[in-house]
């Protein structure tokens, strides 16, 4: 397995572990206020988690990590950046959606946020699929 | 599974066939990962243009030595 998809595997799970952290402290709050210290503190989770997570990957494969991205890495990277950038398009125009029924920037803000998360998910998902499948 | 991509290729026949360069190598002389040599060979990717007369000039063969196509 590659550098890359060994990363995009801890970056998945680190993904997924930062929305349950976000679901599970918004749930309780009334009123679907995105509170400030809650969306700071679960940015800079995902960033701690991301930088431990590439850290502990390149000290077992120094050398992979060292090494520039090849054809087939740029390759892969390019379709998935795309095939994710429509996932978090779709979720923008559905954000919107939410505020123009009058939901409110409240829901609109979680609506974003939540795009955000899933096309960053998409993102190493199909780099994943794409590195095992074939691109 | 995913569609297997229609360009077929001998490159493990030829890397075995010129004792045994192993992929590590190959990649090394063409510019891209061991990874990248695997697919190739597992018919997981198809090389750009490029890394595909890298490869043939490896082996000293003509480019339809080591691809073919099968569409």
């Amino acid at each position: 397995m590659s550098f890359r998809e060994k990363s995009a595997w801890v970056m998945a799970a680190i993904i997924v572990i930062t929305a349950v952290l976000y679901a599970v402290m918004i749930a309780p709050l009334p009123g679907a206020v995105p509170p400030l210290p809650i969306v700071i503190g679960v940015v800079v989770v995902l960033t701690i988690l991301s930088v431990l997570g590439q850290v502990a990957i390149a000290v077992f494969a120094p050398r992979d990590a060292n090494a520039a991205a090849d054809e087939r890495d740029r390759r892969v990277a390019d379709k998935a950046g795309n095939l994710s950038g429509m996932v978090l398009a779709v979720g923008v125009v559905l954000a919107m959606g939410t505020y123009l029924m009058g939901h409110g920037g409240n829901v609109m803000f979680h609506a974003v946020f939540v795009s955000l998360i899933a096309a960053q998910f998409a993102e190493y998902a199909l780099t994943i699929l794409f590195y095992r499948r074939g691109v | 599974m995913a569609k297997k991509p229609p360009i077929t290729n001998r490159v493990r026949e030829l890397r075995e066939a010129h004792g045994g360069v192993t992929q590590a190598a190959l990649g090394e002389a063409i510019g891209v990962t061991r990874q990248t040599i695997i697919a190739i060979e597992q018919d997981r990717y198809s090389p750009s243009l490029e890394s595909a007369f890298r490869i043939a000039r490896f082996f000293k063969v003509g480019v339809e030595d080591v691809f073919g196509w099968e569409g």
